[in-house]
């Protein structure tokens, strides 16, 4: 992909998403609804990877003794978890982990905006000896973007960027300590990136009919440097098609389209993603499904993911916490293979124990075909896991 | 359609990001990219000599595609990896790349030369099929591509590889189910472990690695430098920068202490050391030092050669927790050896130690080491009746490695024989199958790479980046290969 090809491609995008004349309409801010994707838990902590989040919260415009108000917003997520591990057909082990442990900084000054976000990460890969320090836990760049917001519409960022169908679905999922989406990881498979080296333009469109993200990035993902000449692009939109009926707002439907390339053989990469949710903070169910077409390098691969999930805080009386998720991933759909099969299941019961806290006890089940269990042992297994989310956040204001 | 409407219309069609490489091309050069990526980006004048060194021939080739196989095993529309034989429990010892040319005679600390796993770059805990598969393909490849004066010895030989892996794959059953812990120390029924045996014990008496790659100066053995052997002009020894001499007799003191008798410390006077450039194919890339120390006695003639070769991940995948069975890389290839061989001396000098922060594998440089080579696969040594003793044996000893009780782990054989007895002429036949078929992909990948390496040149497109260069140091350490002859 030449240079010219990329500057249409930027240009198109720019074009495409700020010239509309809804855009343009919707460039008065409305004060008594700021832009939200209504159908975040209102109860937890916004978060980087909760959809709602996303937007750094609003300060007005320069003062008129001229000082620009600024804010920011540090914040910290970790997921802390004992899991028992039952392999099929070997032997048990457990251990203490940290799936997740994040901080971040989130600053907004006038319509500039941004965010350096840290995550933990094993210094080696699975199966390595040689890390740094040995194995040590050690942080990396989740996220680095700076960004710009155009009446509170749209959001142009660019730098080490979220993805947003990653987000998108794991903001009405709501439960990423308990799994991620299938799309993020699926067995031994991980379908999309949830951030890369890119930029991305995003529209919230007013009325509460939901939000249009388009990026441009690299394509192999935040832990890799660019291998190819290709480009990987990304568009999703997470709508509200019955907005005007707030009880019924909650109904969202979630398109994304990827196209794109990794590896230096530049292997094709695309995603087509549907789902439909009912994602109210206090409950929600959903299905979703992806065409993928090229998998792990290999672009001649293609699978079909179907997904189900559920979540419910039942009771008025006591914060308790029910949450299901079930993915079946078919593999080597593509004409003239046999195609494999892998099925996971999640399911939850919880506790909210604070606002910011909750404790959860899971169990995963991962069954696989005969073909791909045979080919990669380890891969049915059943967890037991007690899993503890915090999620600690604040905000400060004040003048540059 | 307004301009608009245009423009993104034209950014749709624009939008076809991937490069019109063919699937299976673009699959093979990730593979190998992606495992290579820190060499060819740091060590880009080694990395190519790697390159061209695979695209020289098809076994070379196959013999640097390890992270290949690992994604074809992985990927069960390919199917090597797919059986209808899994074996519960944990996952045995194993060599990770056991193919042909990856077994040789080793002289043991009585004395007595040994038919053993010599590269455990690899070796780690991994599904049995994935060992005995890597086994059986390389024995396709060597009746397929042995032979090369002789077209009508090689097409009796091809004619005959389906045979040849169900010896081996027979062998390996039965070494399983008998649970035999035998040392291979005379070739019996395979004429080229014979010759190797043979040749074997004439250097080990005559001690011709002194003779190949040393001189005496005043009375003091010093390697030489230079190219050695003119036949091989990529094959090299060049000065070893004084930064890199300076600490080898303290690596050589930690080197002692892993060995299971260690001689006196004098025994590991340092008389000389130099870069070794231009050995192995997977390999050739990683800081290999040769050493001379001083052995038993001030003497010359006791002298001893020492190979020091940078040890990285095996790259297994971890499948079973937890994961790694080793605190580091030095105490995978400590365990993995001794697990392997039929005694735990079967090299008494094969050790570890770390040199310049590099995890180093530390084993004896000797003529008698003589490895199975393809090349030799050919006139008495080449025909169906020796290759079938050579594929027995080999299927033998994969299988008492299998077989071993690892350290810290349940005995994986039990569990493996129980899979091969629900069918074993099955099993037999499925494994004839897989081997012939994933052969047959590998001489097509070998097409592939060679046009991938002639299309995108020696970083087979990986971009090239100013940063990545190392310090002046690691330049010197790393050292200028000799210059890389033509592959075609």
């Amino acid at each position: 992909m030449g240079m010219t090809r990329i500057v249409c491609i930027a240009a198109a995008l720019f074009l495409g998403l700020t010239a509309s004349p809804t855009a343009a309409r919707a460039q008065q801010p409305t004060a008594a609804e700021p832009p939200q994707a209504a159908t975040t838990d209102a109860r937890q902590a916004l978060t980087p990877d909760t959809f709602a989040g996303e937007t750094v919260a609003d300060v007005r415009a320069p003062t008129a003794s001229g000082t620009i108000p600024f804010a920011f917003e540090p914040g910290v997520q970790l997921f802390g978890e004992y899991r028992l591990t039952l392999p099929k057909g070997a032997d048990y082990f457990h251990e203490l982990d940290i799936p997740r442990a994040w901080a971040w900084m989130s600053f907004r000054a006038s319509d500039v905006v941004g965010r350096v976000l840290l995550e933990a990460t094993r210094a080696g890969g699975e199966g390595a000896l040689i890390g740094v320090g040995g194995d040590s836990l050690v942080l990396r760049l989740r996220e680095a973007w700076v960004g710009y917001r155009i009446a509170e519409v749209v959001e142009l960022r660019i730098g080490v960027v979220p993805l947003p169908t990653n987000a998108m679905l794991t903001t009405i999922w709501g439960h990423r300590a308990l799994a991620p989406i299938g799309l993020r990881q699926v067995g031994l498979y991980v379908l999309i990136q949830p951030s890369d080296l890119g930029a991305t333009a995003r529209l919230d469109i007013p009325g509460e009919w939901g939000t249009v993200v388009a990026a441009l990035t690299n394509g192999e993902g935040y832990a890799a440097r660019e291998l190819n000449r290709g480009k990987t692009f990304e568009l999703a939109a997470q709508l509200h098609p019955l907005a005007p009926f707030r009880a019924l707002r909650p109904l969202t439907l979630t398109l994304a389209f990827q196209n794109g390339s990794t590896g230096t053989g530049s292997a094709r990469a695309n995603r087509w993603v549907g789902g439909l949710a009912w994602a109210d903070p206090r409950w929600g169910v959903g299905v979703e499904s992806a065409w993928i077409l090229g998998l792990e390098d290999r672009g001649d691969r293609e699978g079909v993911l179907l997904e189900a999930w559920g979540r419910v805080e039942p009771l008025d009386v006591f914060p308790l916490l029910l949450a299901a998720r079930f993915s079946y991933l078919r593999a080597d759909t593509q004409a003239g293979a046999t195609t494999s099969s892998l099925t996971t299941f999640t399911g939850a019961v919880g506790v909210r124990v604070a606002a910011p806290l909750r404790v959860f006890v899971a169990v995963d089940t991962r069954l696989a075909d005969d073909a791909f269990a045979s080919a990669v042992p380890g891969l049915e297994r059943t967890n037991l896991r007690l899993i503890v989310e915090g999620n600690l956040a604040g905000r400060f204001e004040g003048n540059l | 359609m307004n301009a608009r409407a245009a423009l993104v219309a034209c950014v749709a069609t624009l939008l076809s990001c991937a490069d019109a490489t063919p699937a299976r091309e673009a699959t093979l050069i990730a593979a190998i990219t992606d495992a290579d990526e820190t060499h060819i980006r740091a060590r880009p004048s080694l990395s190519a000599g790697k390159y061209a060194r695979m695209a020289r021939d098809a076994y070379s080739f196959f013999r640097g595609t390890v992270p290949v196989y690992r994604g074809d095993f992985r990927d069960p529309s390919i199917g090597v990896g797919v059986t209808r034989f899994p074996a519960a429990g944990p996952l045995p010892p194993g060599l990770g790349d056991p193919h042909v040319e990856n077994f040789g005679l080793l002289e043991g600390g009585d004395g007595v030369l040994a038919l053993e796993a010599n590269d455990f770059d690899a070796a780690d805990r991994y599904p049995y099929h994935w060992d005995l598969r890597r086994l059986t393909t390389s024995l396709v490849l060597a009746c397929r591509l042995g032979n090369v004066e002789d077209p009508s010895a090689r097409a009796a030989l091809v004619a005959s590889e389906q045979e040849v892996v169900r010896a081996a794959v027979e062998g390996y059953a039965d070494g399983i189910a008998s649970a035999a812990r035998a040392r291979v120390v005379s070739g019996d029924d395979a004429p080229l472990v014979v010759d190797l045996f043979r040749r074997g014990r004439r250097d080990q008496l005559a001690r011709a690695e002194l003779g190949a790659l040393t001189t005496l100066v005043g009375g003091q053995r010093r390697l030489r430098r230079g190219v050695l052997d003119s036949a091989d002009p990529e094959e090299a020894l060049h000065e070893l920068p004084l930064d890199g001499v300076e600490p080898l007799p303290g690596a050589l003191m930690r080197y002692r202490a892993t060995l299971l008798i260690a001689p006196e410390p004098a025994f590991f006077q340092v008389l000389d050391a130099a870069r070794q450039v231009g050995s192995g194919v997977a390999s050739w890339p990683r800081v290999r030092v040769l050493v001379v120390v001083r052995g038993a006695s001030d003497a010359p003639e006791d002298d001893v050669v020492l190979e020091l070769k940078e040890a990285l991940d095996s790259g297994a995948e971890g499948w079973l927790p937890p994961g790694s069975y080793a605190d580091d890389v030095q105490d995978r290839i400590l365990r993995t050896t001794r697990e392997s061989w039929a005694v735990p001396d079967a090299d008494p000098f094969w050790g570890v130690t770390t040199w310049l922060g590099f995890p180093m594998q530390v084993r004896r440089e000797s003529e008698a080491h003589k490895t199975l080579r393809v090349e030799r696969i050919e006139g008495d040594e080449g025909n169906t009746g020796a290759m079938l003793g050579l594929a027995q044996t080999l299927g033998a000893l994969l299988a008492r490695i299998h077989a071993t009780p690892a350290l810290g782990a349940e005995d994986a054989r039990a569990a493996i024989a129980t899979a091969i007895a629900r069918d074993p002429a099955g099993f037999v036949d499925d494994e004839v199958s897989v081997a012939v078929r994933y052969a047959s992909r590998v001489l097509d990948d070998y097409a592939l790479f060679r046009h991938a390496l002639r299309e995108r040149g020696a970083t087979l497109g990986v971009p090239a980046d100013e940063r990545d260069r190392p310090s002046a140091d690691l330049r010197a350490l790393f050292g200028q290969p000799e210059p890389v002859q033509p592959w075609e």
